[in-house]
């Protein structure tokens, strides 16, 4: 897959793809074949409260770029989450945007994101545009301000539609370890 | 703690420095199911269980990174300045082994070496409660959005006076309660804020009228365990009053329903012991933008000898370390509590393991310190913006309620009359402290008028009361107050004329119809003060003192079958007080 060879370049992360990402029916997926102008990149796990607690976010930025040819993916890292409890997952939570099994971590290793909720941004499939947290709401674990002051996501998003780059290229995410995830 | 819990500390306790490889089954497990699994368990209070490998593998590298940093098991109090039941804190050998797992493997080990899990009650930690109380109605938790603080109102149970000596909270979605006070409302004013709208409970952190039950700290937290009772302490429960329920929510993501059940256990006598809650603190807050390390002190010296039964510090997100301790008439310097990090989500009331006891002329001391700077990442505001004293999140407190017993009624009768006057003094020094920041400030300097008067210092009331009203002349109780100080000044001309504008202003006041009909019949001006007695009495007719000074006026006015039968009622009204 040549779009993944694009990812490694970007991110200069030298590692051999095992397991393709696949949907939750076991499809491996291209998830640039749609070619949107902006593919977002959520890293999720069922059972990691931060990332949890980021859902009504998520849907509120869907809803504002879903319709500006922005392709948002829930990624899911965890090799043990079955489609089944991940289909849970989704409609507990109401999570928005279409889903991706990472078993193999090859979209975990091609973007360089370590923790969950972290997201990647990629303008076609070639540039990685920003990577790292949501938002500043979290400062570490069990430090959060009652409301985010820096929409990090947000301001990235809007800055490459509008042609300009994002305020900060990478940022830290606070949340739970995707190494611990094997 | 179970018994099989103890018998796993035993376990943890015993390898703390393996020469082989660190095991999840020999060595972790046991440090997590005494210090975990209370919460991290399925159905608990954490979002996730920690008892099996799997579960602790999936995160052992997060297991690592929030015991080093003691973030978790959530614990404020240092150790060495207190101790407390139910304490939560790992060893540092303990803190060292999950260190060596997560960098070493993370290893299953020998499956012969794993205790056995433990078993949790479902339902009561204290056996079957005497009485079971629940919110009138389940509470819809929106997914997301800040932190929500509640009061809801749960009317008593009818029935006689019952004598509460243990208490347990339990939510149908721990996950999302975070903390959660039991409090007692003797006055309707809480229901009367709850019907204000039609959403069950109302917001804010500030009780109002609801009290701590006879100085005794009842709360809740993810984690805590249900604490027995304490020989010879319960609090009094009366149909007709009402318990108020403040939760703490923390938003998870997804809407919630919450329900919360509070299981009372009842003494069968009413208890020997009567506690007083002993509250320490300021509200002179005014914490700069920027500011990191800002400081509230408070001092109170001990009237009477007492014992020290709990403790329960209270700031928001800005509190960063908290000194809470006494200093002995002979010196010496016994702690109270120190947190070094405060954490708001994580406040909870401390029980000590046994009663401190304080002698009589020990002064207790408080020192919060607060951190207004971007640095603070709890702050709610970014950039920071100066700080005042509230009850919302965004606005500061700085409490500390310290549940003491005295040794006898006389003691506790002292104790109760000082605090008062240390009470009033703090009062005064705030209002001054206001005035002195914005001495168009009305509200303080009426406030402070109002201080004085209630303690008997009317000639000091006076100006305050008057530039209160130079600078908002339309406040019928703030003349009223004026009239009041000028007449025990013996300035009754001057008194006269302030009631008679208070009252053009709000012709319903009827304590200013009552003062100033009786201070007109001091004076002989019988037909006149008849009138507004007469006006009081149909404003107030529960008042006793009106119906007996309505009944003298009738008397003077030679209306004496009137004045007799307001005279009866005024009797009836005394010694059957509505």
């Amino acid at each position: 897959m040549s779009w993944i060879a694009a990812i490694l370049a970007v991110a200069a992360v030298a590692t051999p793809p095992s397991v393709a990402p696949v949907d939750l029916d076991g499809v491996a997926i291209d998830p640039f074949a749609e070619r949107a102008e902006l593919s977002v990149f959520v890293f999720v796990r069922t059972d990691c409260p931060i990332a949890n607690r980021y859902a009504p976010e998520l849907r509120r930025l869907h809803e504002a770029f879903a319709s500006r040819n922005v392709a948002f993916w829930l990624v899911y890292p965890d090799p043990q989450e079955t489609p089944a409890a991940i289909r849970a997952h989704l409609a507990e939570y109401a999570h928005p945007g279409r889903v991706l099994r990472d078993p193999g971590h090859r979209l975990v290793e091609g973007t360089g994101v370590t923790v969950t909720p972290e997201v990647a941004v990629f303008r076609g499939r070639d540039r990685m545009i920003y990577r790292g947290r949501i938002d500043d709401r979290y400062g570490d674990l069990g430090r959060a301000r009652p409301a985010a002051a820096t929409h990090d996501l947000e301001q990235a998003l809007a800055a490459a539609l509008a042609g300009k780059p994002a305020p900060q290229r990478t940022t830290r995410a606070v949340g739970c370890f995707i190494s611990d995830l094997k | 703690m179970n018994a099989a819990t103890l018998l796993l500390l035993a376990a943890a306790a015993a390898s703390p420095d393996p020469t082989g490889p660190v095991t999840f089954n020999e060595h972790v497990a046991p440090i997590l199911f005494a210090n975990c699994a209370p919460c991290h368990r399925p159905h608990g209070s954490a979002p996730f269980a920690l008892l099996g490998f799997e579960d602790a593998r999936k995160r052992a590298k997060q297991i690592a990174k929030v015991t080093r940093s003691r973030y978790m098991p959530p614990w404020l109090p240092l150790a060495g300045y207190g101790e407390f039941a139910g304490e939560r804190r790992l060893e540092d050998s303990e803190i060292a082994l999950l260190q060596r797992w997560a960098a070493e493997g993370p290893i299953e080990g020998d499956p012969a070496a794993l205790p056995p899990a433990p078993i949790w009650n479902s339902g009561w930690q204290l056996g079957e409660p005497d009485l079971v109380v629940k919110m009138p109605q389940a509470y819809s938790l929106p997914a997301g959005g800040a932190d929500v603080y509640r009061n809801f109102v749960i009317p008593a149970p009818a029935g006689p006076a019952r004598w509460v000596e243990a208490v347990e909270i339990v939510p149908s979605s721990p996950r999302v309660v975070h903390h959660a006070r039991l409090l007692v409302d003797r006055t309707p004013a809480s229901r009367q804020v709850d019907a204000l709208d039609a959403q069950p409970g109302f917001e804010g952190m500030e009780a109002g009228t609801a009290e701590s039950p006879d100085g005794i700290l009842v709360g809740w937290t993810p984690g805590k365990v249900s604490l027995p009772p304490v020989e010879g302490i319960a609090w009094r429960l009366d149909s007709g009053t009402d318990i108020v329920l403040q939760l703490h929510f923390v938003p998870s993501g997804k809407p919630e329903q919450v329900e919360v059940q509070i299981g009372l256990h009842c003494a069968a006598k009413p208890p020997a012991l009567h506690p007083v809650a002993l509250l320490l603190g300021s509200r002179s807050i005014d914490i700069p933008a920027g500011a990191n390390d800002y400081h509230i002190t408070d001092q109170y010296q001990l009237p009477v000898a007492v014992a020290a039964y709990g403790i329960y510090p209270h700031a928001h997100y800005l509190g960063r370390a908290m000194q809470v301790y006494a200093t002995l008439p002979d010196e010496s310097q016994r702690w109270l509590l120190r947190i070094g990090d405060w954490d708001f989500n994580w406040q909870d009331e401390y029980r000590y393991v046994k009663p401190v006891p304080l002698p009589r002329g020990s002064t207790l001391h408080m020192d919060y310190s607060y951190d207004n700077s971007p640095e603070n990442l709890r702050n709610p505001s970014l950039p920071p913006r100066r700080v005042t004293y509230g009850g919302r999140t965004t606005d500061e407190m700085a409490e500390l309620m310290l549940q003491v017993v005295p040794q006898n009624d006389r003691d506790r009768e002292l104790l109760l009359r000082d605090l008062e006057r240390h009470k009033v003094e703090k009062a005064i020094a705030y209002r001054k402290e206001r005035i002195a920041s914005d001495p168009r400030d009305h509200r303080s300097l009426a406030a402070l008028g109002a201080t004085y008067l209630h303690i008997g210092r009317t000639s000091e009331a006076i100006p305050y009361l008057e530039q209160s009203l130079r600078l908002a002349p339309g406040d019928a109780v703030v003349r009223n107050n004026l009239a009041f100080a000028l007449r025990a000044e013996g300035r009754p001309e001057e008194a006269i004329a302030q009631y008679r504008q208070a009252l053009e202003i709000d012709p319903q006041l009827g304590a200013a119809h009552y003062e100033l009909g009786k201070l007109l019949l001091s004076r002989g001006a019988a037909r006149d003060a008849l009138s507004h007695l007469d006006r009081a009495v149909q404003l107030e007719p529960a008042s006793a003192e009106a119906h007996a000074a309505l009944a003298e006026a009738l008397a003077r006015a030679g209306r004496k079958d009137e004045a007799a039968r307001e005279r009866e009622e005024a009797s009836r009204l005394d010694q059957h007080p509505p």
